[in-house]
C-alpha cells in the first residue's frame, strides 16, 4: 500500500474521531466557563427552584428535619431583618391573618360553650321623680345592694346635665360605657329604666328596653305615680323585669375575664403567629 | 322596705359631709361630691314605727351655687338642715334655705342639727331660736351634734326616718 493510500484511509478513519473530540472539548470548555461564573450558575438555579421544590414536595412528602434545621437560621435571620429594616412589611403580611384571630379570640372569651356575648347583669326601675328603686332584678352571683345609690346617681347625672344645658326636664343619661360594661337607660314620664349589660350589647336591645319600659307605664301607670318609696308597691313588676333580664345568658365566670387577660392573650397570639411563620416559611424552602 | 330621698343642707363648711361620713359606711369616693355637686349614701335605719332606709343626698355647693343645686332636691321627703355651732351665719343661711324649700312646696319635714358641739364657743340651740325663731319652731326635732366624737349624729338621722314613717 501506497503512503498516499494510508493517508488516505487514516483520514477517512480518525478526523470523524477528531472532530468529535474537538467539538465536545469546546462544549467543556463552555460548560467549565459557566460554571465559574456565579451569576450564570445563579440564574440557573433560578430557573429551576421552585419546580425543584415542587419536585421535593411530591417525592417525600414528609418534612426533612435536617433541611429544615439547616436553613432555620437563615430564615429566622431573615424576618429579623424585615422585621428590623421595614416593620410595616411584617405587619402588612400579617394584618389579614391578625385581626380576625385576635377577634375571633375575644370573642371567645365572652361566648363560652357557644352561647351570646352579652350578658344582662342587672335591670333597674327607677321613679323619675325622687331617683328611688322602684323594683330590680338581678343575675345570679350579683350584688343588689347598691340600686338605691345607682338610680339615685342616674337622677342626679340627669340634674347635673340639665343644669350644664341650661335645660328642664330633659333625658338625661342614656348611654354609659365602662370597659366591658354597659348602661342603657331610658326615660318614660314617671319611671326610668336602666340595664347594665357586659359584653357587645345587640342593635336593637335598646328598642327592647323602650318597648318593655312603654308597656310598664301602660299597664301600671297608676301605680307609678303613687309610689310611696316603698318597692314592695311594686312588686307584681318583677316578672317584666325578669323577662328583660333573661334576654340574654348570665355570663359565666370565664366570660368575665380581667382586660390583662385578653392583653396576654393578644401576646401570646402574636408569639404564635410568629413562630408559625417561621415555619411556614421553612416549610416553601423544604427541598 | 321604705324608702325615703332626704337631703342634707346648710351653708358650706357647717360639716354636713362629715355628718353623712359619721352616718354611713360609703363605699363611693367622696370626689363625686364636687364633680356631680352632689353624692348619694344609704342607710337602714330602724325606729319605733318601723324600719326604712334612708337614701341620703349630700349636695355641695356655696351660696351662689344653690338656686342651681336646688334641682337635687326634687322628690325630697325631708331634710337635715345644719348649722355650724360656732358661725351664726350659718344658723341664717338655714333659715334662708328652709323659707326657699317652703316656697317650692318642698315642705317634708326636717330636723336641725347644730353642729360641731365639740369646739368651744359653740352655740346652743336657744341662741339659734333666738336668732331664727322660725327655724327651730319648725323643725321636726333639734339636736346639738358633732360629727367629730359621733354625738347625737345617729339620733338625728333616725328621728327624721320616724318622723317620715309616722
Amino acid at each position: 500500500m501506497e503512503e498516499s493510500d494510508l493517508e488516505q484511509l487514516r483520514a477517512l478513519i480518525v478526523r470523524p474521531l477528531q472532530d468529535e473530540v474537538e467539538s465536545l472539548q469546546s462544549r467543556v470548555n463552555e460548560l467549565e466557563k459557566s460554571l465559574l461564573e456565579v451569576e450564570h450558575r445563579a440564574g440557573a438555579v433560578g430557573e429551576v427552584l421552585s419546580q425543584a421544590a415542587q419536585h421535593r414536595r411530591l417525592e417525600n412528602p414528609e418534612p426533612d428535619p435536617v433541611f429544615s434545621e439547616a436553613i432555620r437560621p437563615e430564615v429566622e435571620l431573615a424576618i429579623h431583618q424585615s422585621s428590623r429594616t421595614d416593620s410595616a412589611v411584617m405587619a402588612s403580611a400579617l394584618y389579614p391573618v391578625i385581626g380576625p384571630v385576635i377577634r375571633k379570640m375575644i370573642a371567645g372569651l365572652f361566648s363560652p360553650n357557644g352561647e351570646t356575648s352579652f350578658a344582662i347583669e342587672r335591670v333597674l326601675l327607677f321613679d323619675r321623680h325622687t331617683g328611688l328603686p322602684m323594683q330590680q332584678h338581678v343575675a345570679p352571683g350579683v350584688d343588689g345592694e347598691d340600686a338605691d345609690v345607682i338610680s339615685g346617681m342616674l337622677d342626679a347625672i340627669r340634674s347635673f346635665v340639665e343644669d350644664a344645658f341650661d335645660q328642664t326636664e330633659i333625658d338625661g343619661l342614656n348611654d354609659m360605657r365602662v370597659g366591658e360594661i354597659s348602661v342603657l337607660v331610658e326615660w318614660g314620664p314617671l319611671a326610668g329604666l336602666a340595664v347594665v349589660t357586659r359584653g357587645i350589647v345587640p342593635e336593637d336591645f335598646r328598642q327592647r328596653v323602650r318597648v318593655q319600659l312603654e308597656e310598664i307605664h301602660r299597664l301600671h301607670g297608676d301605680r307609678l305615680e303613687n309610689f310611696s318609696g316603698d318597692d314592695a308597691e311594686l312588686a307584681s313588676l318583677q316578672p317584666a323585669l325578669a323577662e328583660l333580664g333573661a334576654e340574654a345568658l348570665p355570663a359565666s365566670p370565664a366570660s368575665r375575664a380581667k382586660p390583662i387577660a385578653v392583653a396576654v392573650g393578644a401576646v401570646l397570639l402574636l408569639l404564635a403567629l410568629f413562630v408559625l411563620a417561621v415555619i411556614a416559611v421553612v416549610r416553601v424552602f423544604n427541598l | 322596705m321604705q324608702r325615703f330621698k332626704v337631703c342634707m343642707l346648710g351653708a358650706p363648711g357647717v360639716g354636713k359631709t362629715s355628718l353623712v361620713q359619721r352616718f354611713v359606711e360609703s363605699r363611693f369616693d367622696e370626689r363625686y361630691i364636687k364633680t356631680l355637686g352632689v353624692k348619694i349614701d344609704r342607710k337602714h335605719v330602724a325606729t319605733p314605727h318601723g324600719a326604712a332606709s334612708l337614701i341620703v343626698w349630700d349636695i355641695y355647693g356655696d351660696e351662689e351655687e344653690l338656686p342651681s343645686n336646688r334641682r337635687h332636691l326634687r322628690g325630697m321627703a325631708g331634710s337635715l338642715l345644719v348649722v355650724d355651732g360656732t358661725r351664726s351665719t350659718t344658723a341664717t343661711i338655714a333659715d334662708q334655705i328652709r323659707e326657699m324649700n317652703t316656697g317650692d312646696g318642698l315642705t317634708g319635714p326636717y330636723v336641725l342639727m347644730v353642729n360641731k358641739s365639740d369646739l368651744s364657743g359653740g352655740t346652743s340651740l336657744d341662741v339659734v331660736a333666738e336668732n331664727c325663731p322660725g327655724l327651730v319652731e319648725n323643725a321636726e326635732a333639734a339636736f346639738v351634734t358633732s360629727a367629730l366624737d359621733g354625738s347625737n349624729v345617729e339620733e338625728a338621722f333616725t328621728s327624721l326616718a320616724s318622723a317620715l314613717l309616722s
